[in-house]
This record gives structure tokens, C-alpha cells and sequence, in this order.
């Protein structure tokens, strides 16, 4: 619940698979590494603010990652293979989580693997180590930066429900999201697949596979020549994901969970993500662009319900929850 | 012993000057609030332009002075333009507003045993330096014992930036390649000369420039005991250790390789500990 405004309140509390998150925006993997440095190392930060946090992505051993360089930047993104670099299961559920012990955010604990039964192992271990200590396991089957696993379960409903099975099992009721690559022949039937498992819900989409090219070597910005590309260049290509998808699972009469993420960098994109069919949103790029950027966010997008709620009258325009799925499609 | 204990903030600062000091060369003083702590030589701020969504990331620049005048802070940094980011820096004017992340990083050991501190600049990498030898003169109660010779070396004299703040404060050694200043050749040559007149137990040296330089200073230091710590400069997303970006492959004194953060655990590394180098 936020600020007064003429007697009434804005709400910008929304329902995530049956859990309360206080308010819709969460910080993508990768972008906040394990929810404990930038609070740590930036005073301004308070983790207390978010909806959630979804930690930076581990395989079941600890991972060095991919050479350098990692990154680049392209107009209105960025590239990059860091190939998941990972402290791995057992420091997550022993040093990392315990870390974050009392949680002030929803904790997503994202997890990648090289095969099914590595995903259930990992979930296995923070079930029966962690439980406490996370609210979700969300499962990375959509990594582009990798040589084995990762995006080979994304690109084919098959396979990726396999996965998804076999980590909600594992996972004895914890929500389960699945984190689904976007650049796919029909995503829609791969979050079927995945959705007519049981998972709770659907996180609306990792990098798209993308390079950059050094013209006068002749040779990939990247050490690992692709990488994934984030930011504001691919929000309207994440937006007719989590539209198309979430017309999909309705028409399946699926009400599964969807996280809407993709370049989020404004209010007004955030209010457009939730309108398209998202039940919260989490923003990745723009963490490294501004550290504070979901303050700002939280606070443009209060002030547009605010102004559409003094157009229209309407109080369910000051609760967050009541903005999503309202997309008309012509 | 001091490493770093500052806070960093997100802030919006103010142009004072950004004047170009050589050519592609450009010296830019900030006017920071005051509670923004003083930075530890060695470490950095991120900065960006607020409401520019092209280039969408900040960029890394390590810090070249640091003041407190008026309540205010000023932080000043030198910078070349090799790319989109300095490019628009360049064209920064006087009371524009900038965004500021920092201080961030975690700059050099100045242990007070130190008697002799030995600062090796290539180009630009003389920024840092110039800030850390002006906190050797600030912390004079600490440093009052320490010599202080700085190498400095750069293409060629047009190009050798910072020197105003070196001479007269140190005793002051310049290599340009074109032999148009001081000695012809690599600094790391003209540093060669002097190696063996340094005590190894009580010398260190801080080191800043392009990798080839990295890499030479690493050959002559290996062999001694000398103490040597390097700045390193990377490619970097957000600065302050989230993003895993600015990877740098290192060796610890147990022989494990590792990567590790240029922003974080860095930009001020051991020069043993780098293994690519």
C-alpha cells in the first residue's frame, strides 16, 4: 500500500502464483548478482523496496564462466556471454541464502543444468537444505552463452516440459517459474508445455542470441563470439511474448504466473508489461545503467496510475493488480 | 594499513570545467555533494549522462584528484576519448549535469612501512597515480619517510598528460616513444635502469597503463621481491560487482585461478596474482 492521494490508495501490491510480492518489480538474474552486493555496497539501495530478487544463475558445482571480453554495448543494449559464473548449489543454499537471512524481498533462486537430472538434483539440495530460506526456484532452461545445456531445453516444448516436470517434482511445492528463451519458432507452445506441467509460472524472456562485430579485426566483439542481447532494443520484441503467451495460456484456460522482462527502463513500460498479460515485472539492463532505477520506476509508474485514475475515476486503476492482462487486441 | 572503507553513492553532480588538456585528451572537474566520501587512490566512479539513453551505460573512470572546497566536493578525471561514452563526455559543457556512482573499487595499499613508492604511468594511466601521490603528500603524518619517483611515458610529449601535478612533488623520470621528452623508448625500460637501486623490502611500486605496459612491468618485477600492484581497466556493465562483466583470469598464492572482479575486487590487483600477464 503506497501514498494518500485524494482519500484514496494506490496499491501496488500484486498476487504472484498465490504469494504476495509488495509490489511488481523484481531485479532479473544476473543483473544483481546474489542480492547482496549492490545493497552491500550501495547505501541508497534497499532490498526491502522490491518486489523480489532473482539471484544470479547456479549450476550444480561452481562455474568459472566464459573468457573475457563479456560484454559490449550496442545501441539501446547490451551483449553479453558471461557464461554463468556461479558460486554452485551448495555455497548458494549454505553461504549465499543464509546471507540473506531475514529475507526483506521475495528471493528467486535461479538454477541451470546440463541435463534433467541436474536441475532436479540442485532443486533437490535447496529443498531439502535451504527451504527456508527462498521463495522461488526459477529455472533457466534459456541461457544463450552456454556450450552444453541452458538453451538446448528452451527451444522445444518436449524438452523443456521435461525439465520443468522434473525440477516441480523435486521441488515438493515450492513455485516453480521457468525462464523461457524468446527467440524460438512458437514460444506459445513452449509455455503450454511447460505451463500444462504444473509450474507456476512463466519468467517472459531471457537475452535474445545476438553478436557484434569488430569491422577492423574481422572478428566478434565477444571472446565467445555470441552472447545475449538485453535492454531497451528488445522490449517490444519481450512485449509480444508475454502478450502472445498469455492469450495462449487463457485460451488453454491456464491462469499460470507470467514475469515480464525485457529492456524495462520507464513506468510506462513496466504498466505496458503488466498490461500485455504480466503479473509482475523485473527489470535486468537497467540495474547497471542506474543501481536506484526501480525507485524510479516504482515511482513513474505510481504517478501513471495517479493521472489515469483521475481521468477515469476508476479505483481500480490505484491497484497495480487490476492493470494486468487488460491489453484489446484489434 | 588502508585498502578502502568508503561508501559509495548515486549522485547527480555538476560540471565545473572540462577543459582539453592534449589532444583527445580532457580534464573534467565535478562539483559532488559533501557527504560524498573521499575516494581511496585507486578507486573509481561510474558516469553517465542523466536522461541520454544513448550510450545506454556509464563509464568507468578512476579517480585523478579529489577536494573538499566550500562544503562541496571536487572530483577530478582525466580522460582520453576512445570511444562513444568519451566522445560525449568531450562535449560536456560547464554546468551540465552529470550521473555519478562511486567512489567504487578497491584502490592501492599504502602501508606505512612503505619508503619508497615507485609509480609506473603509461598515457593516461597516469590519473590514478597523480591522485595517489597526492594522498602520500596529504597523509604526510603517515608518509613523511616516503621518496617518491614517478616513470612516467607516452607516445610522444604532446601526449604526456598530469604533469603538472608531478613536478615538484616527486622526483620525476619521462620516456616518450619519439624521444621528443626525456628518455626514447618504453617507461618500463627507463624503469629497468633503476630497479636495482630500489631496497626490495621496503619499495612499491603502483603501476597504470595499456596491457603491453602491464606486461612489462610484470617481467621486471617477477623475478624480485619487489612489492607491485597494478589498476586494470575492462569493459564493465554496472561497477559495482553485480554483473560479472569485467572478468580478469587470476592466480592466487595457492596456484587456484580464478576470475575475478575488475570493479569489485579490483581495479588494484597484486601483479603476481594476474595470470594472463
Amino acid at each position: 500500500m503506497g501514498m494518500k492521494d485524494n482519500g484514496e490508495f494506490i496499491d501496488m501490491r500484486v498476487d504472484l502464483a498465490g504469494m504476495e510480492l509488495r509490489n511488481p518489480v523484481i531485479l532479473s538474474s544476473g543483473t544483481w548478482g546474489y542480492g547482496v552486493e549492490a545493497p552491500d555496497i550501495i547505501e541508497q539501495v534497499d532490498s526491502s523496496r522490491l518486489g523480489g530478487i532473482a539471484l544470479k544463475g547456479i549450476f550444480y558445482e561452481p562455474r568459472c564462466g566464459n573468457p573475457t571480453p563479456r560484454l559490449a554495448e550496442t545501441s539501446g543494449g547490451l551483449l553479453n556471454a558471461i557464461g554463468l559464473e556461479g558460486v554452485g548449489v551448495k555455497a548458494m543454499a549454505e553461504e549465499v541464502l543464509p546471507c540473506l537471512h531475514p529475507r526483506k524481498t521475495r528471493i528467486f533462486v535461479n538454477i541451470c543444468g546440463t541435463s534433467r537430472e541436474e536441475y532436479a538434483r540442485i532443486t533437490g539440495e535447496l529443498v531439502q537444505k535451504a527451504w527456508d530460506l527462498f521463495d522461488v526456484i526459477e529455472v533457466n532452461i534459456s541461457c544463450p552463452n552456454l556450450d552444453c545445456g541452458g538453451m538446448e531445453f528452451g527451444t522445444d516444448p518436449k524438452s523443456a516440459a521435461e525439465v520443468a516436470g522434473a525440477v516441480r517434482k523435486a521441488a515438493e511445492g515450492k513455485p516453480v517459474f521457468v525462464k523461457l528463451a524468446p527467440l524460438v519458432t512458437d514460444i506459445s507452445s513452449i509455455a503450454l508445455a511447460v505451463a500444462e506441467t504444473g509450474a507456476e509460472g512463466l519468467s517472459l524472456v531471457n537475452t535474445y542470441p545476438a553478436m557484434l562485430i569488430d569491422l577492423d579485426r574481422r572478428k566478434p566483439v565477444l571472446a565467445k563470439n555470441f552472447g545475449g542481447l538485453s535492454g531497451p532494443a528488445i522490449k517490444p520484441m519481450a512485449l509480444r511474448a508475454v502478450c502472445l503467451v498469455r492469450k495462449a495460456l487463457k485460451t488453454h484456460a491456464l491462469s499460470t504466473a507470467i514475469i515480464g522482462m525485457g529492456g524495462i527502463s520507464s513506468g510506462r513500460d513496466a504498466l505496458e508489461f503488466l498490461v500485455a498479460g504480466a503479473d509482475a515485472i523485473s527489470l535486468g539492463t537497467i540495474n547497471f545503467v542506474n543501481p536506484l532505477a526501480y525507485e524510479k520506476i516504482l515511482s513513474a509508474m505510481e504517478e501513471i496510475m495517479r493521472d489515469r485514475f483521475a481521468q477515469t475515476g476508476n479505483p481500480e486503476d490505484l491497484r497495480v493488480r487490476f492493470w494486468s492482462g487488460t491489453l484489446t487486441l484489434n | 594499513m588502508i585498502t578502502t572503507s568508503q561508501h559509495p553513492s548515486a549522485i547527480t553532480a555538476q560540471v565545473m570545467e572540462n577543459l582539453e588538456v592534449a589532444p583527445g585528451h580532457y580534464r573534467m572537474s565535478l562539483c559532488l555533494p559533501d557527504f560524498f566520501d573521499l575516494p581511496h587512490p585507486g578507486q573509481f566512479v561510474m558516469i553517465r549522462e542523466p536522461g541520454r539513453e544513448e550510450p545506454l551505460l556509464s563509464r568507468p573512470f578512476s579517480v585523478y584528484g579529489f577536494r573538499k572546497e566550500n562544503d562541496q566536493g571536487i572530483l577530478d578525471l582525466l580522460y582520453r576519448v576512445v570511444g562513444r561514452g568519451t566522445a560525449f563526455f568531450s562535449h560536456l559543457r560547464e554546468k551540465s549535469s552529470v550521473s555519478v556512482l562511486g567512489p567504487l573499487g578497491k584502490g592501492f595499499t599504502m602501508p606505512t612501512s612503505v619508503r619508497n613508492a615507485v609509480l609506473v604511468a603509461g598515457g593516461v594511466g597516469v590519473a590514478p597515480l597523480n591522485f595517489l601521490l597526492q594522498q602520500f603528500h596529504e597523509r604526510a603524518s603517515d608518509f613523511r619517510e616516503v621518496g617518491i619517483t614517478a616513470y612516467v611515458g607516452a607516445r610522444t610529449s604532446a601526449l604526456l598528460v598530469g604533469m603538472d601535478r608531478l613536478e615538484g612533488f616527486c622526483d620525476l623520470r619521462v620516456s616518450t616513444d619519439d624521444g621528443s621528452l626525456g628518455y626514447r623508448g618504453a617507461v618500463t625500460d627507463l624503469l629497468e635502469r633503476d630497479l636495482g637501486s630500489y631496497p626490495q623490502d621496503t619499495t612499491w611500486i603502483y603501476g597504470c597503463g595499456p596491457s603491453g605496459m602491464i606486461l612489462s612491468l610484470s617481467r621486471l618485477v617477477r623475478p624480485t621481491s619487489l612489492r607491485c600492484q597494478v589498476s586494470l581497466e575492462e569493459r564493465m556493465a554496472c561497477g559495482f560487482g553485480a554483473c560479472l562483466g569485467c572478468a580478469v583470469k587470476t592466480t592466487d598464492s595457492q596456484g587456484v585461478t580464478n576470475y575475478r572482479r575488475v570493479c569489485s575486487e579490483g581495479p588494484v590487483f597484486d601483479i603476481r596474482e594476474l595470470s594472463q600477464i
